[in-house]
């Protein structure tokens, strides 16, 4: 029995254990090397990591890491949305191979197009070049992309080589988790989320606690009926118009559409810095089974996309609807 | 004195006292659970030697009450020294040595499980490789030392410590570590935002922050994130103060004695001997309705030190066992219809006391079974004789 009363305090003194400072050795897990003055950032949706490195005048130039699965690389459409966010003419496929250069990412080669805006654009009120190398890996495309004011980016365009070159992909993780994971979802979650903007909100919104991925959410009532406004901000395009224009529709039980269907459902609305793009669709929500209109406004910015979906009862999207399109024309984005 | 203190670990009324303590712990301990949460409530009421301001109903009570390991403990010396005491070992006696034994194992056994036992999760995106867990709660305060060209140092410091603030020093740490503050469960923002105070460090990502320190969390779907402002102290002094968070695993580095170190606050690792990566995760529902049917993850199981490399399928209800530990399908990312690259969770549990339950409960059985035949054979043979 005394072994017993042994048993228990040795149990017990292991226990007291964890508290104590542990030192522990694991194979190299570095996934690269960063240049000097590079910081890592939170890395934010759709990125797989993100930095930024000091530029002239309190600017920022920034680094991402964007894996994207099943997205060709050496496609012209691919490349013409980064171009878009320079203001720069979509190129063809066939002068593509014109535009590229190869660099070497760890191993393997990659296409880099080194593209600048030719005025100053009107988010950034400077003339803004972007570094993008491209390189296809298993079914994953690899987007690696350093953006900033021309002359920031020029001066770092050395040292992006060589962090390219520094890389090993086998360790960068595809994807970060959501900002508050569930239980049993765990590890490094990631990010700031984008700063919310400056609003006007319309009267009789209702601002409600916003879920995962989303920047703020209103809701909008009528006795029983329903409807709410989700925001958005996705890096990149988002995911693309069309892939999720289908994926809304899938949620009202409705048939996919190709290109062309999909420049039938869009619209445009005048910002002050810009446009953005409107679509509208009818259907049937597929959760509640109750008829549902669905209207959503896209923003493209320089290097992210917001989404402005008002969703629910068919009165109130009606009603709402002008409230929403004046809603974002108030936005004041916060510089990034 | 001594002889006191033996007549009440001995004495039977101690034994009703301690269950009846325990009976009612278990009662408040759940009721707790409503406002407390599970894992919160746990830690409190059964994995503490006391409780203060236990809360019924709606009332905290401004008493001090023993706590699981306390009960339990004091149930285990009980019982240890009635036996020593009072029991002579008699074969006639062997069925109530063995149902002791089986309680004494039980209680033991359950001591080993709650010091020794991980749960953690094992989250990945198809095509991402992982040689580690990371805990359901616990964080880590980890400083590495990247110099060596083949591995990394690690040196971790628990959150429980980190979160008790004051400058932390051990010789095995580079520089001192003096925690400034620290926030059970907060936010970052990159601007201001309702209720944010801006980050103070001086150094790394923490500048341009803003921060909201969020009540800690009750439910189990959610969990804090922890964030801590440290200062380095470096043998010239202070070397500035960092923001480290568990909302991201971005790197801030440090330079002192010529080497440069990365410091960081992050959901504390289990690293494995092997690692796994994810080649597909699948989820299938019940045609045109949002039920799951199934969700599975194909892993590839590489182990580079006996060479083994395999495929494994990890779905509901067939779990992967494994080096000692359990890999469960546990969910996945809610948003994965947005994602190229599908998000899968794993629950990891490690358990080395797993068999206890099953061996003391064998035991108090076969004990019983001995104690209840040895009675009857005695009883009838006294009848055949009469």
């Amino acid at each position: 029995m005394f072994a017993a009363y042994l048993l228990m305090l040795t149990v017990l003194l292991a226990g007291c254990g964890r508290d104590e400072i542990r030192v522990y050795q694991i194979p190299k897990e570095d996934p690269w090397k960063l240049p000097a003055g590079w910081s890592e950032r939170p890395a934010g949706a759709m990125r797989a990591a993100r930095f930024t490195v000091k530029g002239g005048e309190g600017r920022e130039t920034d680094i991402s890491l964007i894996p994207l699965k099943g997205l060709p690389t050496g496609r012209a459409e691919v490349i013409n949305i980064w171009r878009s966010q320079l203001r720069l003419e979509p190129i063809q496929d066939d002068a593509l191979a014109k535009l590229s250069e190869k660099v070497p990412i760890g191993s393997a080669q990659a296409d880099l197009y080194d593209m600048a805006s030719t005025e100053p654009l009107p988010d950034t009120g400077y003339k803004s070049r972007s570094l993008l190398a491209t390189l296809k890996r298993d079914d994953t495309s690899w987007f690696f992309k350093m953006s900033g004011e021309e002359s920031d980016v020029a001066a770092q365009k050395t040292n992006f080589l060589t962090f390219l070159k520094s890389l090993n992909l086998d360790t960068v993780p595809t994807a970060t988790e959501q900002p508050k994971p569930r239980a049993g979802a765990t590890d490094d979650t990631t990010t700031a989320p984008p700063a919310k903007p400056d609003w006007t909100v319309p009267p009789g919104w209702q601002e409600a606690s916003p879920g995962p991925m989303l920047l703020a959410k209103f809701l909008l009532t009528d006795g029983a009926a329903k409807a709410d406004v989700n925001i958005s901000a996705l890096g990149g395009d988002g995911g693309g118009l069309l892939g999720n224009a289908n994926r809304w529709r899938g949620q009202l039980g409705l048939e996919p559409v190709d290109e062309a269907g999909l420049k039938k459902l869009v619209s445009s609305l005048d910002l002050s810095d810009g446009q953005a793009i409107l679509l509208e669709m009818n259907g049937t929500e597929m959760k509640s089974g109750q008829p549902a209109w669905f209207v959503v406004i896209i923003v493209p910015r320089q290097s992210e996309t917001w989404f402005y979906r008002l969703m629910g009862d068919e009165k109130i999207v009606a009603r709402e609807k002008e409230a929403l399109k004046k809603f974002v024309q108030s936005v004041k984005y916060p510089n990034r | 004195m001594v002889k006191r203190l033996v007549k009440l670990f001995t004495s039977m009324r101690l034994t009703v006292v301690l269950l009846c303590l325990s009976i009612a712990l278990v009662f408040i301990g759940t009721l707790a659970q409503v406002h407390e949460g599970l894992y919160v409530a746990q830690a409190r009421y059964f994995k503490s030697w006391f409780i203060v301001g236990p809360i019924v109903g709606n009332v905290t009570l401004p008493i001090i009450l023993p706590g699981g390991y306390l009960l339990g403990t004091l149930l285990l010396i009980n019982l240890l020294s009635a036996h020593i005491s009072r029991f002579a070992f008699t074969w006639k006696k062997a069925g109530i040595h063995l149902t002791h034994g089986g309680l004494i194992f039980l209680l033991l056994g359950q001591l080993l499980t709650d010091v020794l036992s991980t749960e953690s999760a094992l989250q990945f995106a198809e095509g991402d490789t992982r040689n580690y867990s990371v805990d359901f709660h616990d964080s880590e305060l980890v400083i590495i030392d990247p110099s060596d060209a083949n591995h990394d140092q690690v040196i971790s410091i628990p959150e429980h410590r980190a979160a008790g603030g004051g400058e932390i020093r051990d010789s095995r740490l580079p520089v001192g570590i003096k925690v400034l503050k620290y926030w059970q469960n907060a936010d970052l923002f990159t601007a201001p935002v309702s209720n944010s105070i801006p980050v103070a460090a001086t150094q790394g990502m923490g500048p341009g922050l803003h921060l909201v320190a969020r009540q800690p969390v009750v439910t189990m779907d959610e969990r804090n994130i922890p964030a801590a402002l440290v200062e380095v102290i470096g043998p010239q002094g202070s070397l500035g103060s960092w923001l480290v968070t568990s909302q991201s695993s971005a790197k801030q580095e440090f330079t002192t004695g010529g080497k440069t170190y990365y410091l960081s606050l992050r959901f504390t690792r289990h690293y494995k001997p092997f690692q796994m990566k994810l080649l597909e995760f699948t989820h299938e529902k019940y045609r045109g309705t949002e039920k799951p049917k199934n969700f599975a993850s194909r892993v590839r199981l590489q182990r580079p030190a006996t060479g083994e490399d395999r495929e494994v399928v990890i779905y509901m209800n067939n779990p992967l066992r494994y080096g000692g530990e359990t890999y469960y399908q546990a969910s996945f990312a809610p948003d994965n219809d947005q994602r190229m690259n599908k998000i899968t969770t794993l629950q990891v549990v490690r358990n080395p006391g797993w068999l206890t339950p099953y061996l003391s409960c064998a035991m108090m059985t076969l004990g019983l079974l001995v104690q209840f035949l040895s009675h009857l054979v005695g009883f009838v043979s006294k009848r055949r004789l009469a």
